[in-house]
């Protein structure tokens, strides 16, 4: 579902992600962990379609976003770390909007279920100004749901929730996947991390060190027990807090 | 001042600097700084600072006078903006970070005042360099001394303004309202006026009113109401301190100069020593001052802090159809939904109504010239005003550009929908003011000898110019807005010389581009005339020519939204 060969970023001289290969298949969520400055937000925003990459292949859906990125922008979704919302439109005009840029035929019903499943169908008329980060939160997760995207991004997608509002984005996470999603989720928030991951990479400086489900990880980082934060800081090493 | 808020002081210049520098590696700010500094040198600098010739220096005289109207202005000033207007408790204003490391931090309010003061420093000197161009443009080698002259006067005032503010509080803390203070101050004002009035029989006459027109006169007459009477005991200390500024040379600078920095440092003094809490009213303050900040750094301008209304869509969007309507959508929801689509249908129904009026009543040729100034008006108005908001809808969208760029569009079907929306607002208006405009000519038969459908046909060709006419103009803002987004966000990277010499190459632009847009148009539109010459046609040759005219410049338009398609395309998050 998400396939990427060789992804590379520059800013000028500074190469932000290198040689970056990896794959999520359907129904798999993969946490993508590393030290701050990793390279996490530049491999999100070039999955995603926002900045280009500098080098590599990324394929959503089949689709390679270089050479057909409507194609490939129609199957996914990204959620960045702060909700992007448009000041003046309510969550309705919100879910309207997406919905004829992604052609939803039955934007309607889907929306009004969408409402209801996140427990904002009240919420529907007030504009994000009227609404606290958490609602914000779903307002932004109900317009990427909405056009049922089979690809996933999620940018630090917990930070600045409660702890209830933690628990219902994991679920919603877990089960969108459940239905065949294959979703990506950068966070710093390890033990989270660990309850809804099936696969884990960790970037260091931009360059992966290692890929794989999290018993393979905990292999490869030498301690079979070890919890994520444990294999995180061995692996990551020195980078690991700055 | 304490060595930490020095250090934090001085590292946050030269770090705001350095960022400033580093980002002239970009080819794009460093010819925009090159161009924007020869600008300030040639225009500015060279003949302020090191004198141009054959520009004649300002007569002594008229320094005297000069003085003499300043320190009436600062005296007025400092009643108004420091003593009447002020009705809110004493707010120095800090930045976020600032209030959340320094207000919990072990440090004196005075040292916070001394802090504030000190970082005020670049604020005064930037704003003295800005008056000193502005107002040192007639006395030309004297802007070292005009410099320093309007240094004095911007920090005793800014100073004193601290100081008023203090001392505000601290009656209202006291139980003084704000109409008790404005009472007593106005009654002060009102007692002053008194006395002049008494000393005005012994005040030298006027000049005739003939007179007036002479500058000699005029000038010795304010000289001497400002200089005799109590006039000179009310200014004394207001000129004492615009003094320098009036200097005519470095020594007379030098000798006007001690007694102004006596006053200066008499403030410093009286500031520092109101032990007043400004704490919370800062805090408000600074919260009001980030949100509006936010809300420029998102492209809306006309943010206020009054909580947003939601709006009734223009119409109804369908979920399935053409994507860019969206964007048509979203910014007539912008500009004010259905509300504003009423208010522009009530705007043309007037216009309708009023010519039509017009065109049966025949009122008197007054009120015909004035409709159809006011029309014409209008019209050029809300043209010109393409060039400077041209951005405006995809503006407010620079903040969620990394959405935006994961969307399943095109980037010229965003452009696309934002331009056309305005473009499409402007028009209507302009139809509108055309039509007045058109009819008061109508009205005009003793003036001008126009038949009505010469009037109507040229009005007709111009209407059908006008859409396409906007979205051309539209171009070059708009994708000024996708290169260089940085100065359109507000903010200190909004400023400095790179954002001056881009917004003069801008407006350089701007112009090529609408004349070298206008060339193909008015080929299409000549060779309708000449056909119409050769034909004998009649005056139907107008709105043809003016739809042939349309049709290219849209085609013109057409290519500018693909290539700020393209533009939006490639708009790097990561390098803003």
């Amino acid at each position: 579902m998400i396939q990427v060969e060789g992804l590379s970023k520059l800013y000028g001289d500074f190469r932000a992600v290198a040689d970056l290969s990896f794959a999520v298949r359907p129904g798999e969520i993969m946490g993508l962990v590393g030290p701050n400055g990793a390279g996490k937000t530049s491999t999100l925003r070039c999955l995603a379609g926002i900045i280009p990459a500098t080098g590599g292949v990324i394929r959503i859906a089949g689709h390679e976003l270089a050479s057909a990125p409507l194609a490939a922008k129609q199957e996914l979704a990204f959620f960045s770390d702060e909700p992007r919302l448009f000041d003046y439109l309510t969550v309705r005009q919100h879910l309207e909007f997406t919905a004829r840029l992604y052609q939803v035929a039955d934007a309607t019903e889907r929306g009004q279920t969408l409402l209801a499943e996140l427990e904002m169908a009240d919420k529907a008329d007030l504009l994000p100004g009227e609404l606290s980060r958490g609602m914000k939160q779903k307002a932004a997760l109900a317009c990427g749901f909405l056009h049922s995207p089979k690809v996933m991004f999620f940018d630090e997608p917990l930070t600045g929730l409660d702890p209830l509002a933690i628990r219902r984005t994991k679920d919603l996470i877990v089960q969108r996947a459940r239905a065949g999603a294959a979703i990506v989720i950068s966070s710093h928030l390890l033990h989270l991390l660990e309850e809804v991951c099936s696969h884990v990479l960790i970037l260091k400086r931009g360059v992966k060190v290692v890929h794989g489900t999290l018993d393979e990880i905990r292999a490869f980082a030498g301690d079979a027990t070890a919890s994520l934060e444990e294999v995180f800081i061995r692996l990551a090493g020195s980078d690991a807090g700055q | 001042m304490n060595p930490a808020l020095f250090f934090l002081y001085t590292r946050s210049l030269t770090g705001a600097l350095k960022q400033r520098v580093a980002r002239l590696k970009r080819p794009k700010y460093l010819f925009g700084a090159l161009i924007g500094g020869f600008y300030f040198y040639a225009y500015f600098y060279r003949f302020l600072f090191l004198g141009a010739k054959g520009t004649p220096d300002l007569p002594a005289d008229a320094g005297m006078l000069g003085e003499n109207l300043a320190a009436l202005a600062l005296c007025v000033a400092v009643l108004i903006f420091a003593w009447i207007i002020p009705g809110k408790r004493t707010a120095l204003t800090f930045s976020e970070a600032e209030i959340a490391t320094l207000f919990p931090a072990p440090l004196s309010r005075r040292e916070l005042v001394r802090y504030k003061l000190f970082t005020s420093q670049v604020g005064i000197l930037l704003f003295a360099v800005m008056m000193t161009l502005i107002t040192g443009r007639g006395a030309t080698g004297r802007g070292w001394l005009h410099l320093g002259g309007w240094w004095v006067v911007i920090s005793i005032f800014a100073l004193h303004r601290l100081g008023a503010s203090f001392a505000i509080t601290r009656l209202m803390e006291r139980g003084m309202a704000n109409w008790q203070r404005r009472s007593v101050l106005l009654g002060v004002v009102a007692l002053l006026a008194g006395a002049l009035m008494a000393w005005k029989n012994f005040a030298p006459a006027p000049p005739a009113l003939g007179a007036l027109g002479s500058e000699d006169l005029l000038t010795a007459y304010v000289d001497d109401v400002l200089l005799s009477g109590p006039g000179p005991w009310l200014l004394a200390p207001f000129r004492l301190i615009v003094r320098p500024y009036f200097a005519a040379d470095g020594i007379a600078f030098l000798h006007a100069l001690w007694p102004a920095l006596l006053i200066l440092a008499a403030h410093y003094w009286w500031v520092l020593r109101a032990d007043v809490s400004f704490e919370e009213a800062s805090i408000a303050v600074t919260q009001q001052r980030a949100a509006l900040i936010a809300a420029r750094q998102k492209g809306d301008r006309r943010m206020t802090l009054a909580p947003r209304m939601s709006k009734i869509p223009a119409f109804s969007l369908r979920p399935v159809g053409w994507k860019a309507a969206a964007f048509v959508w979203k910014a007539l929801l912008y500009s004010g939904g259905r509300r504003t689509l009423r208010l522009w249908g009530a705007i043309v129904a007037a216009a309708l109504a009023i010519s039509a009026l017009l065109t049966l009543l025949r009122p008197s040729e007054t009120l015909a010239l004035t409709l159809s100034i006011a029309g014409g008006t209008i019209f050029l108005v809300t043209l010109l005003a393409n060039l400077t908001t041209g951005g405006t809808y995809l503006r407010q969208d620079l903040v969620a550009m990394d959405l935006l760029q994961t969307l399943p569009i095109r980037g010229w079907q965003v452009v696309l929908g934002q331009l056309l929306t305005q473009a499409a607002l402007g028009a209507l208006i302009q139809w509108a003011g055309l039509l007045l405009a058109a009819t008061g000519l109508l009205g005009l038969g003793g003036i001008m000898d126009a038949r009505a459908d010469e009037v109507f046909a040229a009005a007709a060709a111009v209407a059908l110019l006008a859409l396409p006419f906007n979205l051309t103009m539209m171009i070059i803002p708009a994708g000024t807005l996708l290169l260089w987004p940085g100065w359109f966000k507000g903010g200190p990277q909004s400023a400095g010389f790179e954002a001056v010499g881009l917004r003069l190459i801008l407006m350089l632009g701007q112009l090529l581009a609408v004349g070298a847009a206008l060339l193909l148009p008015a080929l299409g539109g000549g060779a309708v005339w000449l056909a119409a010459q050769w034909l004998g046609w009649s005056i139907g040759w107008m709105p043809l020519a003016g739809a042939v005219a349309a049709l290219v410049l849209a085609g013109e338009a057409w290519l500018g939204i693909l290539a700020l398609g393209a533009l939006f395309e490639r708009f790097d998050v990561s390098e803003e």
